[in-house]
């Protein structure tokens, strides 16, 4: 059953995931499930195969994206402003310079950064990174990265 | 479409999905020293070849790409949905 639910109540869900600058802890009451931690930074991580909603897609490597460092890239210390209308954008650039040809990049995914990384958020960009070789910079500006829950 | 820069003169274009943005021309940079390549020195050696005709150049060999370094700005719009298969 979608649309139902409070956008107030979403942007607030969407910002304290996603602007808090540091861990916390989300403890349910009683009956209300595990507890589980939010780890800032975010990161950002390249795929060169998209996952699913319950799998996870292939990370792109330092052997087939020269220029790339497996784990990804820090969106910085806040990942999000503040979520409107159920939805929020990412506040800083993330940016990686190209040391060799690279294999196509269609999607991207958002871990923490806990000791044993937690996956948070996958998708297909808006168009495939293509055509990357040496010398070139492959960059996710301000903005560029859109989570939008304005359909719950 | 993906838009990508040119790092020398910092000019974007939009190119469709799935192209090589370094077969393409949209600035004159990647004229600039170009050589099809061919060797540098033999077009240097010719006022009238393309390499020095900048983007009136016509349409380039297929072998040709761009030299330059250019910027790829990626951007995505990530859908949060309850998890079911869409």
């Amino acid at each position: 059953m979608a649309n139902m639910t409070d956008q107030a109540f979403v942007n607030k869900l969407l910002t304290a995931w996603f602007t808090s600058s540091t861990t916390f802890t989300v403890t349910p009451g009683t009956g209300g499930g595990s507890a589980f931690v939010i780890t800032p930074p975010h990161h950002l991580r390249l795929m060169t195969t998209q996952g699913s909603n319950t799998a996870n897609g292939t990370e792109a490597t330092a052997g087939n994206c020269p220029g790339y460092t497996a784990l990804g890239a820090s969106l910085g210390t806040t990942f999000c402003a503040a979520a409107s209308a159920g939805q929020q954008t990412n506040a800083n650039s993330v940016s990686w310079n190209a040391t060799g040809t690279w294999s196509s990049i269609p999607s991207i995914e958002i871990w923490d950064n806990a000791g044993t990384p937690v996956r948070e958020l996958q998708g297909a960009l808006t168009s495939s990174i293509t055509g990357v070789v040496n010398g070139d910079t492959v960059q996710f500006a301000a903005g560029s990265v859109t989570l939008n829950a304005g359909s719950w | 479409m993906s838009m990508v820069q040119c790092k020398t003169c910092l000019a974007v274009i939009d190119i469709p999905a799935g192209e090589d943005p370094h077969a393409r021309t949209w600035c004159g940079c990647c004229m600039i020293d170009h050589h099809h390549g061919a060797d540098t020195a033999g077009c240097a050696a010719d006022p009238s070849h393309e390499c020095w005709q900048g983007p009136q150049a016509g349409p380039k060999p297929p072998e040709c790409k761009v030299c330059r370094p250019i910027v790829h700005f990626a951007n995505a719009q990530m859908t949060l949905v309850d998890g079911e298969a869409r």
